[in-house]
C-alpha cells in the first residue's frame, strides 16, 4: 500500500477506535445515569466493534501514529480557528462575516494591544536571560556534586515546578506589597524567572549528564585552562539545551497569566492580561490578529534559531536540536 | 499658554473604537477588577485599617497620609502652562472635548487609561502619577477623600457647577460636591427579549420572583459577575439597603440568590455580544450597555427592553476629581468647568452614551436624549442607592457570592 | 560516587540523625530570621534597588548558614569536579529570595488577624484554618478534585500513546520536531486558545451543526458553560506539561529489552506491561503529579469556560485576594490545598530526585 493512503489509513482507524471507546465509555456512563437511548446501545455496540477489530487490522506502530496525528490535529484545531477568524471582517468573534486583514492594522494601531506586547516581551526576554544565567550556572555546579547536596538543591528546584502557580502568585503578592516593592514589570520579572530557573536548570542539566565528560576531561588533559575548555568544548556541545531552556522560558513568561495577574500592579498589563480584559467585552478580531502576528514572529524566531542551530551543529560534529540531550 | 506644540500623547486606544461597542470597557473592567482598596470609613469602622502598618495593599513608599493638597483660590484663577494631565475609564470621554478645551484654554490634554477603580487608587497612592484630573466611580471618591488623595474643589473655578442635576449635588459618597462632580451614572437592571419573555416585571423584586419559575429553566440567563453587584441586585430584590451589613439580610440575599441559581446559564460579564446577537433571554445588566443591545436587536426587527426599575436597585456614578498633587489644578478646575457646559456635556452623552446629569444639557441626539432607559427621571433616581464598600461588608458579599457560586 | 560517599558515612554515623534534625531546626531559623528582615525591609522605606541590593546582599547569611548546617550535620563535602559550587549559588539565593520567603510570607498571613482591604495584623489566630474548613470551602475542593483527577486521567491516556509514538516509532532524526509541534500551540496565547474553544464549542460554529446532521446530539451542542467544556481546556492546556518530562524518561528506555521479551514469546501487550510500563513508572507517575497538583490550582480554564457557573478552588482563592482581598482567609486557604496535596508533592520530589540521581550520577 503506497505510504500516503498507509498513513490515512491508520488516521482514520485511531479515530475509529477512539470514538469507540468514546462511544463505549459515554454508554456506560449512560447506564450510570439511568438515560440509556437506542442511540447510546448502537454506539456501544459499534465502539466494542471497533475496539475488538482495529488492534487487529492494523499494527500497533500505525495505530500510534493515526493516533498522534488525531492529537496534533487536537492540538492545532483551535490555532486554525484563532488565525482564519484573524481575518474577520466582522466584529464579532463567532460569526465569520467575511475576509478582510483589517483585524489586523486595527490591532497595530491599538496603542494598549502594542504596549502590553511591549511590556510582555521586556519580561519575558529579562527573565529568559537572568533565568538561562543562573539556570545553566547552577546545573553546571550541580550535575558533578554529590549525591546529597543534589537531592537537597533539586527538592528545592522541583517544588517551584510543582507548586500550584495561583500559590506562589498570592505568595509573591503578599511578599512584594510588604517588602515594599511597587508591584509593576519589576515585580513580574521577579516572579517569573522563579520558574524559569528551574526549567532551564533541568534541561541543561540533563543535557549535561548525558554528555558525559570524556570529552572536558581530554581537554584538560591535553593542556586547556578550564575556561577555555568550558567555553569551547562544553559551551558549544550544551547550546541546544541552553537555546532549548531559554525558549521554554521564554515562552512561559510571555504566556503567563496567573502570576501576572497578580504581581502586575496597576496599568502594567501584559500581553495575556490585555487579552483577559478584552475577554471581559468578548474576543474581537483584533485579539486574534495580534495573537497571530505574535505566532508568525514566534516561528519565524524559532525557525531562524533552529536553522542556525543546525548550522553550527553540524560543524561541531554534533546532532540536531534537542531538549533532552540527544546527538 | 503653551507655546511649544506637545504631542497630544493620548494613552488609551480612542483610535480603535469610535463605535459604540468599546465603551462598555469601564463597567466591565470595573466588575473584573474587584472592589476597591479603600480604608474604612472614619465614622463606621473605626480605627485605621490600611497603609502604614507593615501589611496594607500597597504599602511602603508613597504619599498615603498625605494632607490634602492646597486647592487653588480663585484669586489664582490663571492656568497653568504644561499638559492637562487627565487619567479617564478607557474611550469614556469624547476626543472632540479634549480639543475643545484646549482651544478654550491653552493646555493640550494628555490622556491615560485605566482599568479599575483600585487601579486609579493605588496609583494615587503609590504617589508620583501626578495627574490633573481622574474620573472615579462614587465609592471610590469617597475613599479618596479620606485619603487625603484629592484635593476640595474651589467651586468658583467652576461656575458651571450650577447645571448639576439636583439630585446629583447631594450624593451619600459627597454631599455638596466637595470633592467631585459628577461625570455620568448609570444604572444596573434586568433586560430582557420581549418575544422570549411575555411579563412585564416592574422592580428587581419582581424580575427575581420570574426568575424563580420553571419556565425561566429553558430560557438563557446571564447574570453579572462579581459579589458586590450581584448582592446589591438581590438585596435590593429584597427590600434591603444595598449596603446592608446585617448578617441575616445578607443570608438571605444568598439564598435568593442559590433559589435562583438553576435557572441561570452563565455569570458572566462577557455578555454584550452575546446580548446583541440576542442569544440572552433574560440578564442583569447597565443602561447604557443594553441599550446599545436594544438598538442593534431592533435593526433585527427583535425587541429588547431594559427594566428601569420602581423601588430600589443600584445606580453609580462616575466623577470628575482633582488628585492633591495636581501640578496644574487651576487647568483641572477649567476642565470640569468645560465638561459641565451644556453643549460639553451633550457631546460627551452622545460619545459614551450613558447619562449625563447636566440641565439643559444640549446637542444630544434626539433618540439618545428621550430613551427612557437613558433619561431616568428624579423621582426614580432618588429611590436607588449607590454602593459603598466596606472591608466587613466585602467580607460578606464574597463569601455570600463563593455559596452562589458553588450552589 | 560510591567509594567517595562510604568513607564519610561510616565516622559520624550516630551523629547523623540527631545533626539532621539540627540542621532543619537551623534552617527554620533560617527563615524565620529572613523574613523578619524581609518585614522590615518595608518600614524602612528604601526605594526598590536600595531593596533588592539588601536582599542580594543576604545572599552570604546563607552561605554562611548554609556551611554552619553542613558542619553541624558532618556532611559529605562536595565533590565539586570542575565546576565551583559557587556558580549554584545564585540561583540558590534567588530560590531563597523570591520564593521560599514568599511562601513563608503566606504562612505568616495564613495564620495572622485580617483587617480587611489586604491588611493583616500578625500573630497566631487559627480563626482562618476554621473559617477555611468550612463546607462550603471543602465541597468546592472536592469538586476541583473530582474534575483535577479526570482530567488528569484523559492526560494521561491521551499523552502516553502520543510521546511513546514519538520516541519509538517517529522518525528519529524529525523527533524534535514532533516534540517542538507540541509546544508550538503553546505560543499563540494561552487564553486565546482557550477562548477559542468557546467558538468551536459554541452552538453556532459548523461543528454543533454538523453533530446535528449525523444525529450525534439531539439539538444544539450544549457543553459550554460545563465542566466538560472544562475538562477540554484542561487536558488541552495541560499536555505539554505531562508529554515532556515523559519524553525525558521514555528516551532513556532500552529498547532492546522489550526486543528480547517479544523475542522471547511475550505479547507485545504484556512486555508492555511488564517491562516499559515498570521501567518508566518513575517518568510516569512524575508526569501525572506534575500535571496534577498545578491542575488544583487552576482558575483561569474554569472562568473562561465553564461560563462562571463553574468555582474551582482557585477562583476562591483568587476572588479572595482580588476581590474581597481578605488575604488572611486566601492564604490560609492556599496553604490547606498544598497541605492536603503534600503527600503527592512529597510524592514527586521523592521520584524525581532518584530519578536525576539515577540518570545523574
Amino acid at each position: 500500500m503506497p505510504e500516503p493512503l498507509r498513513k490515512a489509513g491508520a488516521f482514520l482507524a485511531a479515530l475509529c477506535l477512539v470514538a469507540g471507546i468514546m462511544a463505549v465509555v459515554a454508554f456506560v456512563a449512560a447506564l450510570a445515569g439511568g438515560g440509556v437511548s437506542t442511540r447510546g446501545l448502537i454506539g456501544f455496540v459499534l465502539g466494542v466493534v471497533a475496539i475488538v477489530l482495529v488492534p487487529r487490522l492494523v499494527a500497533v506502530p500505525g495505530l500510534l501514529g493515526g493516533f498522534s496525528a488525531l492529537v496534533y490535529a487536537f492540538l492545532f484545531f483551535p490555532i486554525v480557528i484563532v488565525i482564519i477568524y484573524a481575518f474577520n471582517s466582522g466584529t464579532n468573534v463567532a460569526e465569520f462575516a467575511g475576509f478582510s486583514t483589517k483585524p489586523f492594522s486595527r490591532a497595530l494601531d491599538d496603542e494598549s494591544i502594542t504596549s502590553s506586547i511591549t511590556r510582555s516581551l521586556q519580561i519575558a526576554v529579562a527573565s529568559a536571560t537572568i533565568a538561562t544565567v543562573f539556570g545553566t550556572a547552577a546545573a553546571l555546579a550541580l550535575s558533578r556534586v554529590s549525591r546529597r547536596v543534589r537531592n537537597q538543591f533539586d527538592v528545592l528546584v522541583f517544588l517551584t515546578l510543582v507548586v500550584p502557580e495561583v500559590v506562589i502568585a498570592v505568595s509573591s503578592l503578599i511578599f512584594f506589597v510588604n517588602v515594599g516593592f511597587e508591584l509593576g514589570l519589576v515585580t513580574m520579572f521577579l516572579a517569573h524567572t522563579v520558574f524559569n530557573a528551574s526549567l532551564v536548570l533541568l534541561v541543561v542539566r540533563a543535557r549535561f549528564v548525558s554528555m558525559g565528560s570524556s570529552l572536558e576531561e581530554a581537554s584538560m588533559d591535553l593542556g586547556a585552562s578550564a575556561l577555555a575548555t568550558f567555553r569551547q568544548v562544553t559551551l558549544p556541545r550544551l547550546a541546544p539545551a541552553i537555546v532549548a531552556g531559554a525558549m521554554l522560558s521564554f515562552t512561559f513568561s510571555f504566556d503567563d497569566v496567573v502570576i501576572s495577574n497578580f504581581t502586575a500592579g496597576a496599568g502594567n498589563d501584559t500581553w495575556p492580561l490585555r487579552i483577559l480584559a478584552g475577554i471581559r467585552f468578548g474576543l474581537s478580531p483584533d485579539l486574534n490578529a495580534a495573537a497571530t502576528m505574535m505566532l508568525g514572529v514566534t516561528l519565524l524566531g524559532l525557525g531562524g534559531a533552529a536553522l542556525i542551530l543546525r548550522r553550527s551543529a553540524r560543524t561541531q560534529g554534533g546532532g540536531g536540536l534537542s531538549l533532552t540531550g540527544e546527538g | 499658554m503653551p507655546e511649544r506644540p506637545e504631542e497630544l500623547n493620548i494613552l488609551v486606544p480612542e483610535s480603535r473604537r469610535a463605535e459604540i461597542q468599546r465603551i462598555v470597557t469601564r463597567r466591565q473592567a470595573l466588575i473584573a477588577g474587584g472592589g476597591a482598596a479603600a480604608a474604612a470609613y472614619l465614622a463606621g469602622c473605626g480605627g485605621s485599617t490600611s497603609s502604614s502598618d507593615g501589611g496594607g495593599g500597597g504599602a511602603g513608599g508613597g504619599a498615603s497620609e498625605d494632607e490634602a493638597g492646597k486647592p487653588p483660590t480663585p484669586a489664582d484663577g490663571t492656568v497653568e502652562e504644561g499638559d492637562l494631565l487627565l487619567a479617564n475609564w478607557v474611550d469614556y470621554s469624547d476626543p472632540a472635548n479634549y480639543k475643545g478645551y484646549t482651544k478654550e484654554h491653552g493646555p493640550k490634554v494628555k490622556v491615560s487609561g485605566f482599568g479599575s477603580n483600585d487601579e486609579i487608587l493605588a496609583k494615587l497612592r503609590a504617589g508620583g502619577a501626578k495627574y490633573d484630573v481622574i474620573s472615579p466611580t462614587g465609592y471610590a471618591v469617597k475613599t479618596m477623600a479620606n485619603l487625603g488623595l484629592i484635593m476640595p474643589l474651589t467651586h468658583e473655578l467652576i461656575p458651571n457647577i450650577k447645571n448639576i442635576t439636583p439630585a446629583f449635588t447631594e450624593t451619600d459618597y459627597d454631599p455638596g460636591n466637595k470633592f467631585s462632580v459628577p461625570k455620568d451614572y448609570g444604572i444596573t437592571s434586568f433586560y430582557w427579549l420581549t418575544d422570549k419573555v411575555s411579563e412585564q416585571p416592574a422592580s428587581i423584586k419582581e424580575c427575581m420572583e420570574l426568575l424563580k419559575t420553571p419556565k425561566f429553566k429553558d430560557m438563557r440567563v446571564n447574570f453579572l459577575e462579581g459579589g458586590t453587584q450581584v448582592m446589591a441586585i438581590a438585596l435590593a430584590a429584597l427590600g434591603y439597603s444595598i449596603n446592608s451589613e446585617d448578617q441575616a439580610e445578607i443570608d438571605a440575599a444568598k439564598q435568593l440568590l442559590v433559589d435562583v441559581k438553576p435557572n441561570v446559564d452563565t455569570i458572566s460579564s462577557t455578555f454584550i455580544e452575546k446580548a446583541q446577537r440576542g442569544e440572552i433571554d433574560f440578564g442583569m445588566g447597565w443602561n447604557g450597555d443594553i441599550r446599545r443591545a436594544i438598538e442593534t436587536l431592533a435593526k433585527k426587527d427583535r425587541e429588547m427592553v431594559f427594566l428601569v426599575p420602581e423601588g430600589n436597585t443600584e445606580y453609580w456614578v462616575d466623577n470628575w476629581v482633582i488628585p492633591a498633587d495636581a501640578e496644574h489644578p487651576v487647568a483641572a478646575h477649567k476642565w470640569i468647568d468645560y465638561v459641565l457646559d451644556p453643549a460639553a456635556a451633550g457631546k460627551e452623552m452622545n460619545y459614551h452614551q450613558y447619562p449625563v446629569p447636566v440641565e439643559g444639557i444640549s446637542g444630544v441626539k434626539p433618540d439618545l436624549a428621550n430613551d427612557p432607559v437613558i433619561n431616568i427621571p428624579n423621582d426614580k433616581i432618588e429611590g436607588y442607592e449607590s454602593q459603598l464598600e466596606t472591608a466587613k461588608g466585602l467580607q460578606q458579599r464574597n463569601r455570600a457570592y463563593t455559596e452562589f457560586k458553588a450552589a | 560516587m560510591a567509594a567517595a560517599e562510604a568513607t564519610p558515612a561510616s565516622a559520624p554515623a550516630a551523629a547523623q540523625p540527631r545533626g539532621r534534625v539540627a540542621g532543619a531546626l537551623a534552617g527554620l531559623v533560617m527563615l524565620a530570621v529572613a523574613i523578619g528582615i524581609y518585614t522590615q525591609i518595608g518600614t524602612l522605606g528604601l526605594g526598590l534597588a536600595p531593596s533588592v541590593a539588601l536582599l542580594l546582599a543576604a545572599l552570604p547569611l546563607f552561605v554562611l548558614a548554609g556551611a554552619a548546617i553542613r558542619r553541624v550535620t558532618r556532611a559529605a563535602p562536595t565533590e565539586h569536579t570542575g565546576y565551583p559550587f559557587g556558580l549554584a549559588l545564585p540561583s540558590l539565593a534567588y530560590y531563597c529570595a523570591f520564593f521560599v520567603v514568599p511562601l513563608g510570607f503566606l504562612l505568616l498571613f495564613a495564620v495572622a488577624t485580617p483587617l480587611g482591604f489586604g491588611g493583616v495584623e500578625y500573630g497566631f489566630d487559627l480563626g482562618n484554618f476554621e473559617a477555611g474548613l468550612d463546607r462550603l470551602y471543602v465541597d468546592v475542593y472536592l469538586r476541583t478534585l473530582r474534575t483535577a483527577a479526570v482530567g488528569t486521567l484523559l492526560i494521561v491516556l491521551v499523552g502516553y500513546p502520543l510521546t511513546y509514538w514519538i520516541v519509538r516509532y517517529a522518525p528519529a532524526n524529525r523527533r524534535g520536531l514532533f516534540l517542538a509541534l507540541i509546544i508550538v500551540p503553546f505560543w499563540t496565547s494561552f487564553l486565546i486558545r482557550t477562548y477559542s474553544f468557546l467558538i468551536v464549542l459554541s452552538p453556532e460554529f459548523f461543528l454543533s451543526d454538523w453533530l446535528q446532521s449525523i444525529r450525534l446530539t439531539d439539538g444544539p451542542l450544549e457543553i459550554l458553560n460545563t465542566t466538560t467544556a472544562i475538562q477540554f481546556g484542561l487536558v488541552y492546556n495541560y499536555l505539554p506539561l505531562f508529554v515532556l518530562p515523559l519524553y525525558a524518561t521514555l528516551e532513556r528506555m532500552d529498547w532492546r529489552l522489550v526486543d528480547a521479551a517479544t523475542d522471547l514469546g511475550a505479547s507485545q501487550w504484556a512486555a508492555f506491561r511488564q517491562i516499559t510500563l515498570r521501567l518508566t513508572a518513575p517518568g510516569l507517575i512524575t508526569g501525572t503529579l506534575l500535571v496534577f497538583i498545578p491542575m488544583m490550582g487552576e482558575y483561569v480554564i474554569p472562568l473562561v469556560l465553564g461560563g462562571g457557573r463553574v468555582d474551582f478552588i482557585g477562583n476562591v482563592v483568587q476572588r479572595l485576594f482580588l476581590e474581597a482581598q481578605d488575604y488572611a482567609l486566601g492564604s490560609a486557604l492556599a496553604v490547606l490545598v498544598m497541605g492536603s496535596l503534600s503527600f503527592f508533592v512529597a510524592l514527586y520530589l521523592y521520584l524525581s530526585t532518584r530519578t536525576e540521581q539515577e540518570y545523574g550520577a
